[in-house]
């Protein structure tokens, strides 16, 4: 009896999630705009957040500059766009493009370590916000319109929708892999894992790059969504730092965590923080604070959650 | 070009990189002695702007007093600091440190920003305060830049003489140089890294001073400055104060020259550039640790 008990859980779980899945593919067709559009951001944050993950939860790396990739994808997207290229082609572009920029970026940023790395992935995003505001053949602080066709929301939508899948997967068909062993090894102690064999800037590139991979293609879907583009919208503080607060709220090296987080902050902004137009960056770095001194695991770590996903078997 | 100009572009170069260094210093031994990059630097730099410019502005007294009056009170909040967020964290586990850490500072230093920015100094201010220039051979110099070079060298020779003659100074560079040894030689890491934090601290907000006096403070200044001070550290070496001055010096006139010829909108890209430039080359930095 014991041994068919997790089977049985997993089945409910498998159901429970298709039944979520079909329910969020016709939620366009009964719903208002504002719930999808509520619905879209949701999702972009949690590709973002889980995306984040993959590097900044399993390899122990933090990535401060996780909004570069979006950015660089929407600016290659947008861009791409203007010169008449179709949608499909320009995402494709996009994704290409930012996982070339990941990987000569991981060259000299993996040779610095711990509260460094934090640091310099943090600076490129300034520096890439810099150099868009600087030049005006990519609209410059003004920032440009991107031509998108009607019905638009719709399609950022499910989008959204497809990569938050995508990724999700992603990272579970990762983390139960090999790679994912490796990465764990490199986590809990590098230079022991590069003596037993593990190829660890290989490692750590290739996830930098996978990561890069779904924040550029968000980027690319965010510009369908917003049809317009500028620095701040891109590589602002608040794209930036959102994803890192939401996995790290949550507990990051899991994969439900990042989920957690996510749900938590969307509600929370949507029910308080939408009345106050003041201090959200503040609330951010309270949460920052918070986590940091009193819950390193994030939520999923606290006791009573640790009871529900027992029971729960996940 | 004339040689007014290049003199005035080396002159300001100078100073700006006296200033980095001076700022990069106090984070270096933050880091070097705690282990914690504390990211709310640039920030104590920011309230230490913003505190000389409200005394200048309520007293009108003479900025460079303000050298004695703010330094202190800097000192008395980087002790309370460490003892409220670095202490509580500090026995934890080497990867979970380093998360916390960052966390925690890295959060504080929003708050500062976006609570200062809230209460208005969103807006760049500084401090009036002219003095004639000083004119040698048909070469215009800003007097109060030169007073402020002038500071800036007295204020490193006097962190020189901390670091290599005072028990605290060879007591914290032992903890940057050999954690373990330094414990077992009894040094008190907890009490040396409450100092620290500090002095550490108090340079930010003297830093602080400079920039009301020379140039602007306003709430957003504070993680551009903390990452200027990373590309120094990471270049100069943690603890290495010749590399750290250096390096600072080299940022600072690599600063002046191209937003000089690019336009002052180009000067931040530098810092980073600089620091992706020499990574590429040279992983380890381009001085050892001191």
């Amino acid at each position: 009896m014991e041994a068919r008990k997790p089977f049985d859980r997993r089945k409910l779980l498998v159901s429970l999630f298709m039944t979520v899945l079909v329910a969020l593919i016709v939620l366009p067709y009964v719903t208002t705009a504002y719930m999808i559009a509520f619905l879209f951001i949701v999702f972009v944050h949690l590709t973002l957040a889980q995306g984040w993950d993959i590097v900044g939860g399993y390899t122990g790396y933090l990535n401060l500059g996780y909004s570069s990739f979006f950015g660089v994808g929407a600016y290659v997207f947008a861009t791409s766009i203007l010169y008449g290229i179709h949608y499909v082609p320009s995402l494709l572009l996009a994704g290409i493009v930012t996982v070339a920029f990941a990987g000569v970026l991981s060259l000299p940023l993996f040779r610095l370590r711990g509260a460094y790395f934090a640091l310099a992935t943090f600076g490129i995003v300034l520096l890439l916000g810099l150099v868009t505001r600087n030049l005006a053949i990519l609209g410059g602080s003004i920032g440009q319109p991107v031509p998108i066709f009607p019905g638009y929301l719709t399609y950022s939508y499910y989008g959204a929708l497809c990569l938050a899948l995508a990724v999700t997967l992603t990272k579970y068909k990762i983390v139960n892999s090999k790679l994912g062993l490796a990465l764990r090894s490199i986590h809990e102690d590098e230079e022991a894992a590069e003596g037993l064999g593990v190829k660890t800037f290989k490692c750590k590139a290739l996830m930098f790059m996978v990561s890069a991979l779904f924040a550029a293609l968000m980027g690319g879907v965010y510009m369908i969504y917003t049809a317009f583009i500028d620095p701040s919208i891109v590589f602002g503080l608040e794209i930036t730092l959102t994803p890192v607060v939401m996995a790290m709220l949550g507990g990051s090296g899991t994969i439900i965590g990042p989920l957690v987080g996510v749900t938590l902050i969307m509600l929370v902004e949507e029910l308080i923080w939408t009345m106050t137009p003041y201090l959200h960056l503040a609330m951010y770095g309270a949460i920052f604070v918070i986590v940091g001194l009193f819950i390193p695991g994030g939520i999923i770590s606290l006791k009573y959650f640790q009871i529900l996903r027992s029971k729960l078997g996940f | 070009m004339d040689i007014g100009l290049a003199v005035e572009i080396v002159l300001n170069g100078l100073l700006l990189g006296g200033i980095y260094s001076f700022m990069a210093l106090g984070l270096s031994l933050i880091f070097g002695v705690s282990g914690i990059l504390n990211i709310t630097h640039g920030e104590f730099l920011m309230f230490g702007g913003l505190a000389s410019y409200l005394v200048f502005t309520s007293l009108r007294i003479n900025p460079f007093l303000l050298m004695v009056i703010i330094p202190p009170i800097f000192l008395a909040i980087g002790f309370l600091f460490e003892i409220l967020f670095v202490r509580p964290i500090s026995a934890r586990p080497h990867h979970a440190l380093l998360v916390s850490s960052i966390l925690v500072t890295f959060g504080l230093a929003l708050i500062f920003e976006d609570v200062t920015a809230f209460l208005g100094g969103g807006v760049p201010k500084g401090i009036a305060f002219s003095v004639p220039p000083i004119i040698i051979a048909n070469i215009r110099m800003s007097s109060i830049r030169l007073i402020a070079l002038v500071t800036v060298t007295a204020l490193v020779g006097m962190l020189w003489v901390y670091l290599k003659k005072t028990y605290i100074g060879k007591a914290s560079r032992a903890i940057i140089q050999d954690r373990e040894g330094a414990i077992l030689m009894g040094v008190n890491i907890s009490k040396i890294s409450m100092i620290t934090f500090g002095i550490g601290t108090a340079l930010a907000a003297m830093s602080g001073i400079f920039f009301a006096m020379l140039l602007s403070v306003y709430s957003a200044m504070g993680l551009p400055l903390t990452l200027i001070c990373l590309c120094i550290i990471i270049l100069g070496g943690v603890g290495n104060i010749v590399g750290t001055l250096i390096s600072g010096i080299m940022v600072g006139i690599f600063e002046v020259l191209v937003g000089f010829t690019w336009g002052l909108s180009w000067s931040p890209a530098v810092p980073i550039l600089i620091l992706i430039l020499v990574l590429m080359v040279r992983p380890e930095g381009l001085f050892r640790r001191g």
